[in-house]
């Protein structure tokens, strides 16, 4: 029974990944048409809806073309690596209240969000890989940006999370704070949404605040539009994947939706409560259909989430290099040191018992 | 100024090394297939990290032979020439070549004729601008910027293939006149076409005016001063953006531009952003000539009577040239030796396309084909400055300041 | 048992990554080949049941130290592509001073009573290292702390000193 329940549990979050992926990109493309004034794709299946398949069979079908002069390993490697984010990243992500005894989440580990940390620093090297191997210096020009820039954002995107750790501890009891994420939803379901400054009132502009650091860090980290540095077409042709055709282009486009599927359930899970919602989820009710609801809940955060970062995309122009630089070291940095020194001294006076 | 400094093959811009790092510059190839060119240009730059230290550019990529092939057709027929120049708004190569070919013969057009030009140019101008506007913000990532542009263009473009039958390739202007009067409808499609376009160039604004992403990416970018684009030669919307008023329209009035009200739009700073504000704000002040000559679009013949400049009706009622004096016209017209024939001499007209000063230089011998035909593309000029501008900059820099710059590569190249 | 298999064929792994970066004749798949070593030491420290230092080794080492590297030789590279020579100068002198090296901790190792005893600990790894660095080890911290704010300043001077 506990075997059938793993690989039911990896069979959901790899579910959602690999579904909402397709979904996504045919989202990408219906919304950007219907802000464009356009029709978008209809011809494959009803409303175009199998679109993203036909895409994907013609992309197999296609030669994967390996340039003269390229490092051959390296350059197939690349598209191979840029997974490892997102997939292993879904492993701690809780998706769902408690059904029974099991909990809703693949592994739950005590460093759940350290974890993901990790695993977020060893995507980077996909796209380093692919642009160096690519023998181009519009693609090198492309992965060195995309890695300064994913290093400058890790910062913040670090910093927000601790934030996270923090109040999720303001009002345990216990006062020990837990990187475990399926503890920091039950805090959110008990207490109030991160967001809205979790248990206390005066966590309120924090809570906005590390939401939007957040947000904005997580489109920095997947290369979204504008903060598309790697890709930038204008500039660099196709960045890191000018060279790539075929499937290797294909996992590349891919996995962008993947880590943005990914970056969108942790701004979720971090700061939106979750799969829990008010007078909907119980986090007691340990039943099926509790369960199923948790996850149904937990889903319609992340479409949310994801059309915010296509609506954002369709509508809002590019940065320059030096300007994405700027924003991560000269706002974004001092920003959320002052968001957690304020939550920190704030709770260390208000909260002293 | 570029002109003192030698030029460079870039095979040897490679061996050279600056600063005490010992690091070489890296030289970088833009174009002439490059999705930021909108055109075959080429660029090569030479950058320290990201910053251009040096760029030569490299152009005729897209030469046509344009002046040569016109001087082996009659006046008439350059204008299909003309069509192929600048492809954003080709009614306004033929409108400025039919107008210098009509002041080398000391022709004036009738009133009704100028007013339709008018409107068709002002219309040109206004495809041209919106185009320009919206490619400047794709360049920048906002795509759907372009593609909203490209929504007015389209409707311009049915006024176009509704009044000369093709979409680009519009031929519309004869020597005296015009191929043929607007359709019935022209004048409710005009009017469906300002609502529309102030509707859409108020969402564009809506969109890019505030936008503190735009702005950092315009602002300041791809400078150049008053001194520096008066001697480069530039005009136009480049020219009027370093402070400088000045306006063919304006200045040289042709085709009674004198008669309408509108603004001179000048900007300050000389960057992108001030481009951009002028291209917007010529938009309306374009929208509000097109409003003027619609209103008082007056009546009458659209060529003027001369039988030997345009060929008259053939078999209409009530023309005095009709009939078998008509037939014979057409003969005559269309022989060697016979028709469009200005005297000897030559004329040079300088009129305000949507890039600049777009001039057309002719010289005639007297016979029915130009001795020469030559054209000052504003493209040209404009784009001789783009070194100096991106110094300095970024590559980034490079991409907004080539769509601010609005280069028709088959303008440049002709 | 399983947890025997694991730990060897970890360590077979690793060793092996660790003589591919110094045999590896590209520096870039030298540095790669590091960054593959590094996670493998951090399942090592997982399989010793210390997952927040395994977390905590990826993120720092493989994510920061080895871009951070990966930075420095393809932008010291001329063009991208071209191979940088890496074979050591000395490889006389290397193989005895490392073979002497590595015999030096295992005899180290096999030579403290106190490591003997020492079990893994299930969890809680986290709360005793941060406390162990503010109390016990508070010094040598700050110490660290210091020496890397001077290395940082050190860099910015360094970079900036083509501005000024």
């Amino acid at each position: 029974m506990t075997w059938l329940w793993f690989f039911a549990k990896i069979g959901v979050a790899l579910g959602i990944i690999f579904s909402l992926g397709p979904v996504c990109i045919m989202g990408d493309r219906k919304i950007s048409a219907w802000i464009q004034g356009r029709v978008g794709p209809n011809r494959v299946g009803p409303w175009g809806t199998f679109q993203p398949i036909a895409d994907i069979l013609k992309l197999m079908m296609k030669e994967v073309i390996v340039p003269d002069g390229v490092d051959k390993v390296l350059f197939l490697g690349g598209p191979l690596i840029v997974f490892i984010a997102p997939v292993f990243g879904y492993c701690v992500i809780p998706f769902g209240n408690q059904i029974g005894e099991e909990k809703l989440q693949v592994v739950n580990l005590d460093i759940g969000l350290l974890f993901i940390m990790s695993v977020l620093s060893v995507g980077v090297y996909g796209i380093t890989l692919g642009g160096w191997a690519s023998n181009n210096k519009f693609s090198l020009m492309g992965s060195l940006r995309a890695s300064a820039q994913l290093i400058s954002y890790e910062l913040t995107f670090g910093l927000t999370m601790l934030l996270v750790v923090m109040m999720s501890a303001s009002a345990d009891p216990l006062k020990s704070a837990s990187v475990d994420l399926s503890k920091i939803v039950l805090h959110q379901a008990e207490y109030g949404w991160n967001i809205f400054g979790g248990a206390t009132w005066w966590g309120l502009p924090s809570g906005l605040i590390g939401f939007v650091l957040l947000f904005t860090c997580a489109m920095a980290e997947n290369n979204r539009l504008p903060f598309d540095m790697a890709e930038c077409e204008a500039e660099l042709v196709g960045g890191y994947h000018t060279e790539y055709s075929g499937m290797g282009f294909a996992m590349y486009m891919f996995s962008e939706y993947c880590s943005m599927i990914l970056s969108a359930s942790l701004i979720v899970t971090l700061f939106l409560g979750g799969w829990s919602f008010p007078y909907l989820t119980d986090p007691a009710d340990h039943s099926f259909l509790a369960g199923v609801i948790s996850i149904g809940v937990f889903f319609t955060k992340i479409c949310i989430i994801l059309f915010l970062y296509i609506q954002l995309r369709w509508t809002l122009p590019r940065f320059r290099y030096d300007q994405v630089m700027s924003l991560g070291w000269k706002t974004f940095l001092p920003l959320a040191l002052v968001n957690i020194g304020y939550m920190a001294v704030i709770g260390v006076f208000l909260e002293k018992p | 100024m570029a002109i003192d400094r030698p030029t460079r093959l870039p095979m040897e811009i490679e061996e050279q090394t600056e600063g005490d790092l010992g690091g070489k510059r890296m030289i970088v190839n833009f174009g002439p297939q490059h999705p930021a060119t909108h055109g075959t240009l080429r660029s090569i730059m030479e950058v320290d990290g990201e910053v251009i230290k040096h760029m030569d550019l490299e152009i005729g990529f897209l030469h046509s032979g344009f002046e040569k092939i016109s001087e082996a057709r009659t006046y008439n027929q350059t204008v299909v020439v003309s069509d192929r120049m600048n492809y954003l708004s080709p009614l306004c190569n033929n409108i400025g070549l039919s107008c210098a070919i009509e002041k080398m013969m000391g022709i004036e057009v009738t009133p009704r004729c100028a007013a339709i030009r008018v409107i068709l140019y002002e219309l040109s101008r206004i495809a041209d601008h919106i185009v320009c506007v919206g490619l400047q913000a794709m360049d920048l990532g906002a795509f759907s910027m372009m593609l909203w542009a490209f929504i007015e263009r389209e409707r311009l473009y049915d006024i176009f293939e509704n009044v000369t039958g093709a979409r680009l390739t519009t031929s519309y202007t004869r020597v005296g006149g015009l191929m043929r009067d607007v359709p019935h409808d022209f004048k409710d499609q005009v009017k469906a076409f300002l609502i529309t376009g102030r509707k859409t160039v108020r969402e564009m604004e809506n969109m890019l005016n505030t936008n503190r992403i735009f702005m950092d990416r315009c602002k300041g970018i791809n400078k150049i001063g008053k001194a520096d684009a008066i001697s480069y030669g530039l005009t136009g919307p480049l020219l009027r953006a370093a402070g400088v008023p000045y306006d063919l329209r304006k200045n040289r009035p042709y085709l009674g531009y004198e008669k309408y009200d509108f603004e001179l739009v000048t900007e300050q700073e000389g960057d992108v952003w001030a481009r951009y504000r002028v291209r917007v704000r010529e938009l309306y002040e374009s929208m509000k000539i097109v409003e003027q000559a619609i209103e008082m679009l007056p009546e009458g013949p659209i060529n003027i009577g001369d039988p030997e400049v345009v060929i008259p009706h053939k078999n209409e009622k009530n023309n005095p040239q009709g009939g078998m004096e008509g037939l014979i016209y057409h003969f005559k017209n269309y022989m060697y030796g016979h028709g469009v024939q200005p005297s000897p001499g030559e004329v040079y007209l300088g009129t305000e396309a949507p890039n600049g000063e777009l001039g057309y230089y002719l010289v005639s011998d007297g016979t029915q084909k130009p001795w020469r035909w030559r054209v000052r593309p504003p493209s040209f000029y404009n784009y001789q400055a783009f070194p100096e501008m991106c110094k300095g900059g970024t590559i980034s820099d490079v991409v907004s300041g080539l769509s601010s710059l609005n280069i028709i590569a088959g303008e440049l190249d002709r | 048992m399983l947890a025997t298999v694991a730990v060897v064929v970890i360590a077979v792994v690793l060793i092996a990554t660790a003589v591919a970066v110094v045999v590896s004749d590209n520096l870039v798949h030298s540095v790669f080949w590091l960054a593959a070593m590094l996670i493998t030491t951090a399942l090592l420290y997982v399989m010793l049941e210390a997952p927040f230092l395994a977390a905590i080794q990826v993120m720092l080492y493989t994510g920061g130290v080895i871009t951070m590297m990966l930075f420095g030789v393809m932008l010291t590279q001329r063009d991208p592509g071209s191979r940088v020579p890496s074979a050591s100068e000395a490889p006389g002198w290397a193989a005895p001073v490392a073979l002497g090296l590595g015999a030096t901790l295992l005899v180290a190792i096999w030579t403290t009573p106190e490591l003997a005893a020492l079990t893994p600990t299930p969890s809680g790894d986290a709360q005793k290292i941060g406390h162990m660095f503010l109390d016990r080890y508070l010094i040598a911290f700050e110490a660290l702390s210091v020496l890397l704010l001077a290395g940082m300043i050190g860099a910015i001077v360094l970079a900036r000193k083509g501005d000024a």
